[in-house]
């Protein structure tokens, strides 16, 4: 894939007009970027148009990590090749302390640059961020509107559980957030 | 539901949706409005790709308005809806409750596990479970229990099975239809009275509900119950007199109705049956003293026959079976456990290479398959889970041909302490 020896770097514009200038190797990782160099796009600025620049540096981050991975995994005995357990780790930590709305810009970032292991991340982290809540909590977590009628709560108060379910209301929990 | 033809011109529209917006993108920014959380849809959808099967490249589009026409709010406002609806169908079942209390939008994908589980399989999901008759052990009851495959923690229980008899261990005959998480439970014997039965229960899981369907014409326990194709066969066992029967009737699952096949060659009780190449094997199994080896017969639906079983197939069989990658794997119920296969060109069966089963497997167990996996449900539930891997049959030092051989690796998965007692049945894997 090692076109030249020089780095090749590609320029990018985050939505609120900070530009980031990363080697090509780590754009390529965002199969949508790599499709538009592919078909060359020469020295032009690429705008990430739903992207902020905290996001992206986040995201630039990631890609960094992969190329670092996987530019050493043909050789072998690879010091930077990790176990399935140690990827996970690494993914843990590197989703640590973000929080929802971030979560959500990082998902649409990496649905639209097409990052499939990022967005993989994400998805893993928002269902961890669901489980073992409460449905106020989760409203309050992603900004979802409680649109129930009464008639339509209590309804759903009602409806018997399925085999597995926990009870949504009436019992007790310490929160963990 | 959009029907499939829909779905496509969907994907298209999107696909060139999708062209524009990238033409756009090297052109100008301008056109692209910058999203901000709160946004409910973004109008750029690339194909969502997590590593999900194929069915993901062709999801649908997910509903915006609600059975009564009035608009939906976005899943997870500032997320694309494909986006969130990949996040929410991988929420365990034990949240769903409190996912379909969160709004009218997600009531709508965990209302009815029918469309959760719709929903996941259009996303390419594979959600298989295990399903298992357990006697209670304090109650000596019949009840069902489930088993999450994907991350096996604990039984959950379903429904009470809607008969006040009660029934002995494996007297019934079970069946059921995995790709619509559909079984059936027929016969049996009453553990109290020597007394057969020939009721026919459904349990649906999606709908989590036993319902009574049309009994079977003759009650029948300790017989072979399998399905083939649509249908569930069920043949022999033992009779109201205690007589061994050799009758054997088909039921029409769409139709729910019963007929009549020809009879089995010799009237016999049924220890196991299997289906292998599109015929339903029925054995006898070894009895105490085992002075004399058992009777197997085979049934061929193609030509409504039954012949006797190959000798080897039936004197191999010695414990519960399970078919894997179109061959059939015993248990024995002696031989230290040690998970043996049968090779139908040469009529025998050979030990599967492997770690022993775990320590916690204590008889009585039952055994089912998914995929490359087996699962051995013992006493107290203790669930023993081997991956079977195929492999070249290499030739160095043997003469017997054959394409492949088997190997097993065995994993614990221990019930948790409540389950104490409880004494295992029959299980049915629902995928």
């Amino acid at each position: 894939m090692s076109e030249s020896t020089e780095k090749k770097m590609v320029r990018l514009r985050s939505s609120d007009g900070e530009v980031f200038e990363v080697e090509e190797s780590v754009a390529k990782v965002a199969k949508t970027l790599q499709d538009m160099l592919e078909e060359d796009c020469a020295d032009a600025v690429i705008p990430i148009t739903c992207v902020r620049a905290p996001i992206l540096t986040k995201v630039i981050d990631y890609c960094k990590d992969q190329v670092m991975i996987s530019s050493s995994s043909s050789t072998t005995n690879n010091p930077n090749e990790r176990t399935e357990q140690e990827r996970k780790a690494w993914g843990q930590k590197f989703m640590e302390g973000v929080d929802s709305s971030t979560l959500c810009e990082l998902l649409v970032a990496s649905n639209f640059l097409n990052i499939e292991g990022l967005l993989n991340l994400g998805v893993d982290k928002m269902v961890s961020m669901i489980q073992g809540k409460y449905p106020q909590e989760i409203r309050d977590m992603f900004n979802v509107v409680n649109d129930f009628t009464p008639e339509e709560e209590e309804e759903i108060r009602n409806q018997n559980a399925w085999a597995f379910e926990r009870d949504p209301y009436y019992k007790k929990r310490s929160s963990s957030k | 539901m959009a029907l499939p033809g829909t779905w496509v011109a969907k994907e298209k529209r999107r696909t060139r949706r999708l062209k524009i917006a990238m033409q756009r993108v090297r052109v100008s920014s301008d056109y692209l409005p910058a999203k901000r959380l709160g946004d409910s849809q973004i109008c750029l959808v690339p194909k969502f790709r997590i590593s999900a099967g194929p069915g993901a490249a062709t999801a649908p589009s997910w509903e915006v308005e609600s059975s009564d026409g009035t608009l939906l709010q976005p899943i997870i406002p500032g997320l694309p809806d494909h986006v969130a609806l990949n996040c929410l169908v991988r929420v365990p079942v034990e949240n769903h409750s409190v996912c379909r209390a969160v709004c009218r939008t997600w009531r709508s994908l965990f209302y009815t596990k029918q469309r959760f589980f719709t929903w996941r399989k259009i996303l390419g999901f594979h959600s298989p479970w295990l399903f298992l008759l357990a006697l209670e052990s304090w109650s000596g009851k019949l009840q069902g229990l489930l088993l999450n495959l994907s991350c096996p923690s604990t039984w959950h229980p379903v429904p009470p099975i809607p008969s006040k008899r009660r029934l002995e261990a494996r007297s019934f005959g079970c069946a059921a239809i995995p790709q619509e998480g559909t079984l059936f439970l027929c016969g049996g014997m009453m553990s109290d009275e020597d007394c057969p039965l020939d009721i026919v229960l459904k349990f649906e899981m999606l709908k989590n509900r036993w319902t009574v369907v049309k009994p079977m014409p003759a009650a029948r326990s300790f017989f072979a119950a399998r399905k083939i194709g649509s249908y569930i066969y069920a043949a022999g066992g033992k009779s109201s007199d205690v007589r061994e029967l050799n009758s054997a009737q088909v039921f029409d699952i769409a139709k729910e109705d019963w007929q009549p096949i020809v009879d089995m060659r010799v009237a016999m009780p049924s220890y196991d049956s299997a289906v292998l190449d599109g015929k339903l094997l029925v054995t006898e199994g070894w009895i105490w003293p085992f002075m004399f080896a058992p009777r197997g017969q085979v049934y061929d639906p193609k030509i409504d026959r039954w012949e006797m079983m190959a000798e080897g197939l039936c004197e191999g069989w010695t414990g519960p079976s399970v078919l894997l990658y179109d061959h059939l794997f015993v248990i024995p119920e002696h031989e230290e456990m040690k998970l043996k296969v049968y090779y139908s060109e040469t009529d025998t069966w050979d030990t599967v290479e492997g770690n022993p089963m775990p320590e916690q497997i204590s008889k009585p167990f039952s055994v089912n398959a998914c995929d490359s996996n087996i699962f051995v449900v013992g006493k107290n539930l203790h669930v023993a889970l081997g991956k079977v891997e195929k492999q070249p049959f290499s030739a160095s030092g043997s003469e017997r041909k054959r394409l492949h051989t088997f190997s097993v690796k065995w994993q614990a998965v221990p019930a948790p302490e409540s389950f104490r007692g409880w004494t295992p049945s029959n299980s049915l894997v629902h995928e």
